[in-house]
């Protein structure tokens, strides 16, 4: 197991080492000299200068990148050009929202899914199952903005049962999560039913039944058990999707997460704070799916000496 | 055995083109999905001479109307007729999506190609350049290769086009080294064919069923993505009839007038079931073994 997990480290590096070079170049592609940006328009050339100075940006590219990893390890994300305040608090604040709001979309997605899934596969080619891939059909090619603002209008104005949106706690977060948790959940019903499918018609299934074990037992025990390792394995990719379905989400339904503070940013031009959002966005997912990777390689053997 | 029962399997290993086509014509999602995108790219090519109103003019007294006999899906806030714009904004999704993932579909294949053929070095670096554009998940590389180029239309096929990159390589890749260890492409090698004979006369040929599977589900990845880039306001910018922009317009209004948002949503979402049907049903004709 360790040999593994010390690969996957290793492999690590280079994705860092990318993500964090791909980040430092969109400050430095976005138009402007951040040196005349930070002094203000009133500015005369010696400040601006000695702005330049300062923080390092003076020097070549290569050891502007230097800088730029160094501070990031001590924390240090920039100043956002808009408000004038650091990035890191506002960062942390927002994606506390978003990752919030992706898990409580995820839970929903694999508990709706999975039980979907699971009844359909069971009761192969009956009303429910083609009802429910019906659903799945539609749930995966629905854009989510459109889902956010069809359940806003139905749920919160026509019945007003929920708020409109602008709140962080659990009630106002469940229109956003059934609209962010809505494509994930149609994928994970369709993968369930066709897993337990395949593991229905397994021997030892058949053997449990012989065993005299009552079928609700064996279906969830022994049939669906099984039936998840496939899905496991994708939750790491639907937490990706989560993440990049959050932005919209988040847009529609005000709410403040990493999205709303990603798309403000572009829009104000506010790169520090456009630069740090991508990276954590990118870090966050790349450690997601190593601890998924990693837990499923615990799980199955195999998969360690590949 | 007789000659009688011989020949219809002899018969169909000689006509690859027909099976494939007596098998696609007889699946039911290939079917429907045929005949949406069928309809939708009738829309994206003849749609000014079909649609009733000029998608760019309005009148102001008939701001916000509901359908109605005269506006059949109403008007948007600035009194334009929301049927023409959504039958003119076909073209426009389609000429986005068509030339984004015909980008994605071509650095893709050539990354993937030539990973997977040469290996080694390359194949490593290319492959890690990969993984740091999958680092960033789903629409986050585009939202952030748009953050570079700034917003527009010529940007958005650029950024949804890159972020189709990864997959396709894989694809090709995955082909590619699963083909060329076969008798055949070893034989090709033996009888002196030019590396470049070789990936374009054996590799690419036989790649092409998972590609083709990947472009028709990739159209309405980048469909989604591309409208919800302009729903975000980083996309193609208002007055151009996009259904994603006509969609965010119509967010403002969902209060009074929700026929405004409605009706563009419900376009992509019709034209992604589409694709997707389109895109299961190839892939059960064409390798029933990649069916989940």
């Amino acid at each position: 197991m360790l040999p593994y997990i010390l690969r996957r480290l290793i492999h690590l590096i280079p994705v860092m080492i990318g993500v964090t070079l791909c980040s430092f170049l969109l400050l430095k592609l976005a138009p402007g000299d951040p040196a005349e940006v930070l002094a203000g328009i009133e500015a005369n050339p010696e400040v601006i200068e000695a702005i330049r100075r300062k923080h390092g940006l003076d020097q070549p590219l290569p050891v502007q990148y230097f800088y730029y990893l160094g501070n990031l390890m001590l924390g240090d994300f920039g100043k956002s050009i808009s408000t004038g305040l650091d990035v890191g608090p506002m960062m942390w604040r927002a994606l506390i929202v978003t990752l919030k709001l992706s898990a409580l979309g995820l839970v929903l997605a694999l508990v709706v899914g999975i039980v979907i899934g699971a009844v359909a596969a069971v009761r192969q080619n009956s009303f429910f199952d083609s009802t429910s891939m019906l659903f799945a059909l539609f749930g995966a090619a629905m854009p989510n903005f459109w889902l956010g603002l069809l359940l806003m209008w139905t749920l919160s104005v026509t019945f007003p049962i929920f708020p409109a949106g602008g709140g962080t706690d659990l009630y106002s977060l469940i229109l956003p999560a059934i609209t962010l948790g809505t494509g994930a959940m149609a994928l994970i019903a369709r993968m369930t039913r066709a897993s337990m499918l395949e593991v229905i018609r397994q021997d030892y299934i058949r053997t449990a039944y012989a065993n005299g074990l009552s079928p609700p037992i064996v279906i969830i025990r022994h049939a669906l058990k099984n039936a998840m390792i496939p899905i496991s394995t994708v939750i790491g990719l639907q937490f990706g999707y989560l993440l990049g379905g959050s932005v919209a989400t988040e847009i529609v339904f005000a709410v403040p997460g990493v999205g709303q503070l990603l798309v403000d940013g572009i829009l104000a031009r506010d790169y520090p704070v456009v630069q740090s959002t991508m990276l954590m966005v990118a870090i966050i997912f790349v450690l997601v799916n190593l601890i998924t990777d990693i837990s499923y390689a615990y799980f199955d053997p195999r998969i360690r000496l590949k | 055995m007789t000659d009688a029962s011989l020949s219809p399997a002899v018969r169909r290993h000689q006509r690859p083109m027909s099976a494939f086509w007596r098998r696609f014509s007889t699946n039911r999602s290939a079917q429907i999905g045929f005949l949406i995108v069928g309809v939708y790219l009738f829309f994206a090519a003849f749609g000014p001479w079909v649609a009733p109103y000029d998608p760019l003019a309005g009148s102001l007294r008939m701001r916000l109307a509901p359908p109605s006999t005269e506006f059949w899906l109403g008007t948007d806030d600035i009194g334009r007729d929301i049927l023409s714009r959504i039958i003119y904004g076909a073209r426009v999704s389609f000429i986005i999506m068509a030339t984004a993932v015909a980008i994605g579909l071509v650095i893709g294949v050539l990354i993937g190609v030539v990973g997977g053929y040469f290996g080694g070095i390359i194949d490593s670096i290319l492959m890690r350049i990969i993984d740091v554009m999958l680092a960033f998940p789903s629409i986050f590389l585009a939202i952030g290769i748009v953050a570079a180029l700034g917003p527009g239309f010529f940007n958005v096929i650029v950024a949804t086009g890159l972020f189709s990159v990864p997959q396709f390589a894989r694809i090709a890749r995955a082909s590619v080294l699963s083909l060329k260890e076969r008798e055949f492409v070893e034989a090709a090698h033996a009888s002196g064919e030019s590396t470049f004979n070789i990936i374009s006369l054996y590799l690419l040929p036989n790649s092409l069923a998972p590609l083709m599977v990947q472009t028709t589900l990739r159209m309405s990845t980048v469909l989604l993505t591309a409208a919800a880039l302009s729903f975000l306001g980083l996309g193609v910018q208002p007055p151009t009839p996009e259904w994603g922009a006509m969609l965010s317009n119509g967010r403002t209004y969902v209060m009074i007038a929700p026929h405004v948002a409605t009706y563009p949503g419900l376009a992509i979402f019709i034209v992604v079931i589409g694709f997707n049907l389109l895109g299961d049903g190839l892939r059960d004709t064409l390798d029933p073994r990649m069916k989940q």
